[in-house]
């Protein structure tokens, strides 16, 4: 098996969605030996990219299995949509960035595994800009510092 | 993400749980279960008088109540001196003393003896410790089982179902309280900042911190110090009125004395400061806010005091956790300013508090407010004072934007 690669087409006449509109596509999976394939998963999310930690929440999820009896060819068009939420909306800030994604992820036998993403925008916020903070010198600050906490 | 200590950890809990189970229950266990199970029942006579033997390991003594008996058995005589199969031997005399004492020379009692060894007897039978101490085996083997399952199950799952797997636990508990987290996922609970109603608009804002919490720390830190210090000079005084001066303790005691006056004087100095600044109010005709959309805010500054400036702008600012080492650092950007209202010389009374009408608007498709683990952007009204011959002040009062347009909602 070589060259194994995931292809993920979105539909739509761009890759830029509003709130509470449905991302729809389909995915092939492009790979010699398509019984290899055990599991895939189907992924609709958000991360973070910036400064600070990482974080991800997975909006859409779906988890296809190939050992329950039930073979699922790979190699042809599979279908997926979903209703994207309201937030977070795409952001390109200074420190904290905020992506989505269609990401598929394929598990083959002895432990084996590959994935591949599409990037979309949801929503049309304009990027981050810095402003110079102002200097404010023996200002008795109120506001206690308060780390990030879901 | 697991790691590597984690496995560790819980095999070596498994590890330590399936020796300890597997010692328990062929030193304790099983000898009891057949002591319940395959003893015969038969009657002995106490042939010697009761006894008491003190024992001693690492330096702690035991009691074990000595007391020597005779039975028959499968058609002999044998004669016994084990109380309970476990050898038990107690901390406290009494106890021994209690079980001495109820039995006495002369008298038949039952006792049970094993079928296939008749020379092994017990006075005891029903000893439930050996069954108790199978707990703390299984402890160690419910973490270890327990964590090692999780661990793997981390390191065999992908990130993304672990995610919706950890989201989906969490959301049937919290979308059942709060709506509102369906609706904008990662974005702040809007029911903490519209909890309180305003006066003359429809909701007051919350303040991020108290100033006094400054002034109270400071008040416990002064009157700790000075508590110890008042006791050691009264110990230094009473060694004195003995006759026994301990001139050293007095001299070293000065520097302390001098560090309590000088907390007493600061938070006085501090308080003044502070008195005669009043709270800050800030009202607003809708919450949560929208992008594009145009709010009515009333601000009023209570106090008696003359405000040299008095600031406020609309922030909007992005912060981030990050490791460097073991410690958790948070940076900030702020990337968003607006004036809301800029003052000078402005003279605040007690009966006459400065209140003042603006209107709010955030900026045509701004980002919304967002909260994360470890990333959070979030928008504030600012107010920054600066007080004539008192200190100067800044209070922040938390905003939360959700998105403009949300077509998920049937009725925005």
């Amino acid at each position: 098996m070589t060259d194994s690669s995931i292809r993920i087409r979105l539909i739509g006449d761009s890759d830029c969605y509003e709130p509470g509109d449905t991302l729809a596509g389909e995915f092939f999976v492009e790979i010699d030996e398509p019984e290899a394939i055990r599991v895939v998963e189907i992924s609709a999310l958000w991360y973070t990219e910036g400064k600070g930690e990482e974080d991800l929440a997975v909006h859409f999820f779906e988890r296809v299995a190939n050992d329950n009896g039930e073979f699922v060819d790979m190699r042809q068009s599979q279908p997926f949509t979903t209703k994207l939420p309201a937030s977070p909306l795409s952001y390109d800030g200074v420190i904290v960035k905020i992506h989505w994604c269609v990401r598929i992820r394929v598990f083959l036998t002895r432990g084996r595994e590959f994935s591949g993403e599409r990037s979309f925008q949801l929503g049309r916020v304009p990027a981050g800009v810095a402003v110079a903070q102002e200097p404010s010198p023996d200002v008795e600050d109120e506001a206690g510092d308060h780390a990030p906490q879901q | 993400m697991a790691s590597f200590g984690e496995l560790i950890l819980f095999s070596a809990c498994l590890l330590i749980g399936a020796i300890a189970m597997s010692l328990i229950i062929l030193w304790f266990v099983v000898p009891q279960w057949r002591v319940n199970r395959h003893f015969v029942r038969t009657e002995c006579q106490v042939i010697r008088h009761p006894g008491m033997k003190k024992i001693v390991e690492q330096d702690t003594s035991y009691w074990q109540p000595t007391i020597t008996y005779r039975y028959r058995a499968k058609g002999g005589t044998f004669i016994g001196r084990t109380y309970d199969l476990l050898d038990s031997r107690y901390p406290s005399r009494k106890k021994a003393e209690l079980i001495k004492d109820s039995y006495q020379l002369g008298q038949k009692y039952p006792c049970w003896y094993d079928p296939l060894d008749p020379g092994t007897a017990v006075l005891f039978s029903g000893n439930p410790l050996a069954y108790w101490l199978l707990l703390v085996p299984v402890a160690f083997l419910a973490i270890g089982v327990g964590g090692l399952g999780y661990t793997l199950w981390q390191f065999t799952a992908s990130r993304e179902r672990r995610a919706a797997m950890a989201q989906s636990s969490a959301s049937r508990e919290l979308f059942e309280d709060d709506p509102g987290a369906k609706k904008f996922p990662a974005i702040p609970r809007v029911e903490d900042v519209t909890g309180s109603p305003g006066t003359t608009l429809a909701f007051r804002l919350p303040i991020a911190a108290r100033l006094g919490w400054q002034l109270f720390s400071i008040g416990v830190g002064a009157l700790c110090w000075n508590a110890l210090v008042v006791l050691f000079v009264f110990l230094a005084i009473g060694k004195l009125m003995d006759g026994q001066g301990d001139w050293v303790l007095l001299i070293s005691l000065l520097p302390f004395i001098g560090a309590g006056i000088w907390l007493v004087v600061h938070l006085l100095r501090l308080f003044w400061k502070m008195s005669g600044i009043g709270p800050t109010r800030i009202e607003i005709s809708g919450h949560p806010v929208k992008p594009g959309r145009e709010y009515n805010l009333l601000i009023a500054q209570t106090g008696t005091m003359l405000l040299e400036n008095l600031e406020i702008h609309l922030e909007c600012e992005e912060e981030a956790v990050f490791q460097q080492g073991t410690n958790s650092i948070t940076a900030s950007q702020v990337v968003w300013r607006q004036e809301v209202f800029n003052g000078a010389e402005i003279s605040i009374d007690a009966g006459q508090p400065f209140e003042q009408r603006r209107s709010l608007r955030i900026p045509d498709g701004a980002m919304h407010s967002f909260l994360s683990r470890h990333n959070r952007i979030s928008w504030r009204l600012s107010v920054q004072a600066k007080v004539a011959k008192r200190t100067d002040y800044r209070r922040d009062f938390p905003l939360i934007v959700v998105p403009a347009r949300d077509r998920s909602a049937p009725n925005d």
